[in-house]
């Protein structure tokens, strides 16, 4: 153990997993805590000729939602076809793409403006989407 | 107890130095923060969600007539099943944000570079099958929005020139969003999403282990 | 000879040859089972009785519930679709409420006589014309009939409005 301190390491058992325990059962708690406070519930049935309801996906898929409502329809291809297998591929890119070896954030402002754009950006339109 | 049941295996196929060797006495990091925690509580997630999962398909029936009432049942008579469910649907939203906060970790401390790209493209599949577990989920009680939102969802592909009417009709196996889209929607839900995941989840573990949880900066 | 087939080589292309065939004949079975439905899976038209056509208001759209008999893969049971019908003296003019863009319900939009869709704010004119929003398309028009006092509509549709 000593050794390992000079190297500033520790192993994975038990110190890591130990922390991970912890976490995990405040995780765990958590779930188990909202799942009590907020009983679940079920909606209305299915029903294709139904008009009442006004349709909205889950939250994690308001941002395409609001992207869909603003588009125009000669644009419509953007958001349902183009965009999301770009926005994949682009991150299975980013490894390849930015092969800069620098891992220091403050030493990697376009990376970083880049990420802060589309996090702001993705906040936006899933907060605009709840809104609507 | 456990010990001696161990010993008995090892004596004969010699695993437990092994073991100890490349799993347990691997060395980490050990300025690591919080934030180092949110892969192995994705995991933990997963693990939650296949355990109430299973639980789950018990009961649960994936057709137009029974998948609402039996969600119902699940929710309303089945003893415990509201936490069942409950824990299901909390652990699905609670892995969409931790997997987030996880990748943008990643991004930040630039872990996803030599020798780790590959690490980052399994984390990026496995995203896109959480993503798919979320959309397929979410039809399965049949109700009001379940139906809606998995419309617009599988009616996406339409715009696409050629083949895309055809994606549409795939997803939906015909014409219409019913019988068939819901027993399809289940079949990704439960079989084939689970397994391509606990595949690519082997493929991130094996790859970090070897290469490495990244220095903290 | 270089490209001399070894004893060692062929066991290696062999082994190659045979896994691939097993996987490629059984997961080709497999998936084209799991992906058929897309093409069999036909959605039948069908004239749908749908009340008594005294129950319309006159001049203006009458959203119109359709349950009919259907068999949607293994099932044969009933489906459910919504028109919207508006007759003016002799004309009948019957609408699917499917909105072209994304397959929403439309809503009836008292202020223009037309509709709105609930999901992504498609407009479409009292003619059933997209005038604003996404919707690429006008609604969908339905056949629709007067038969001794009751209103059939088919299911399938016949054009764009």
């Amino acid at each position: 153990m000593e050794k390992n301190k000079e190297k500033k390491q520790m192993l994975f058992y038990p110190d890591f997993l130990f922390r991970e325990a912890v976490a995990a059962v405040i995780v765990v708690a958590a779930i188990l805590a909202v799942t009590l406070i907020w009983p679940m519930k079920v909606g209305d049935p299915a029903d294709p000729s139904d008009t009442s309801f006004k349709p909205r996906p889950e939250w994690y898929f308001m941002a395409p939602f609001y992207l869909l409502k603003i588009v125009p329809s000669s644009l419509e291809i953007i958001p349902t076809v183009i965009l999301p297998p770009l926005l994949f591929a682009a991150l299975i890119a980013l490894p390849f793409v930015d092969r800069d070896t620098e891992r220091s954030p403050k030493k990697r402002p376009l990376a970083m403006a880049l990420m802060a754009a589309m996090v702001l950006l993705t906040a936006a339109f899933t907060l605009l989407g709840i809104l609507s | 107890m456990l010990g001696r049941i161990i010993d008995v295996f090892d004596r004969r196929l010699k695993f437990k130095e092994d073991f100890k060797k490349n799993v347990l006495d691997h060395p980490v990091p050990q300025r690591i923060n919080l934030t180092y925690c949110f892969g192995g509580i994705s995991f933990l997630l997963y693990m939650l969600l296949a355990a109430t999962g299973i639980a789950m398909i018990f009961f649960y029936v994936p057709s137009v007539d029974h998948a609402f009432v039996t969600v119902e049942y699940i929710t309303f008579d089945l003893p415990l099943g509201n936490i069942l469910r409950g824990i299901h649907h909390w652990s699905a939203n609670i892995m969409i944000v931790v997997l987030f906060l996880h990748m943008l970790r990643v991004y930040v401390y630039g872990a996803y570079k030599n020798p780790r790209e590959f690490n980052w493209i399994t984390g990026v599949v496995l995203f896109a099958f959480v993503l798919a577990f979320g959309f397929t989920g979410y039809l399965l009680p049949w109700d009001q929005k379940a139906y809606w939102a998995t419309k617009v969802g599988v009616l996406m592909p339409q715009s696409a020139p050629v083949a895309g009417p055809f994606i549409s009709k795939l997803l939906m196996g015909g014409d219409q969003l019913g019988a068939l889209t819901i027993s399809r929607f289940y079949a990704v839900h439960v079989a084939v999403l689970p397994i391509i995941t606990v595949v690519f989840l082997v493929g991130h573990f094996l790859m970090i282990r070897r290469t490495g949880i990244a220095e903290p900066l | 000879m270089a490209d001399e087939i070894t004893r060692r080589k062929f066991l290696e292309r062999g082994i190659g040859v045979m896994a691939g065939a097993v996987t490629i004949g059984i997961g080709g079975v497999a998936l084209t089972s799991i992906g058929a439905p897309a093409v069999t899976n036909k959605l039948e038209g069908k004239w749908v009785e749908a009340g008594s056509a005294s129950d319309l208001a006159p001049d203006k759209f009458n959203p119109v519930g359709l349950v009919y008999e259907s068999k949607d893969g293994w099932m044969e049971g009933k489906s459910k679709m919504l028109a919207y019908v508006k007759v003016s003296g002799e004309n009948i003019l019957a609408l699917s409420a499917t909105c072209s863009h994304l397959g929403c319900n439309v809503n009836i939009d008292d202020s223009t006589g037309g509709f709105k869709c609930p999901c992504h704010t498609g407009v479409y004119d009292a003619a059933g014309k997209n005038i604003s929003g996404p919707p690429p398309k006008p609604l969908k028009k339905l056949e629709a009939k007067i038969e001794d006092g009751k209103l059939m509509i088919n299911t399938m549709p016949k054009e764009e409005a």
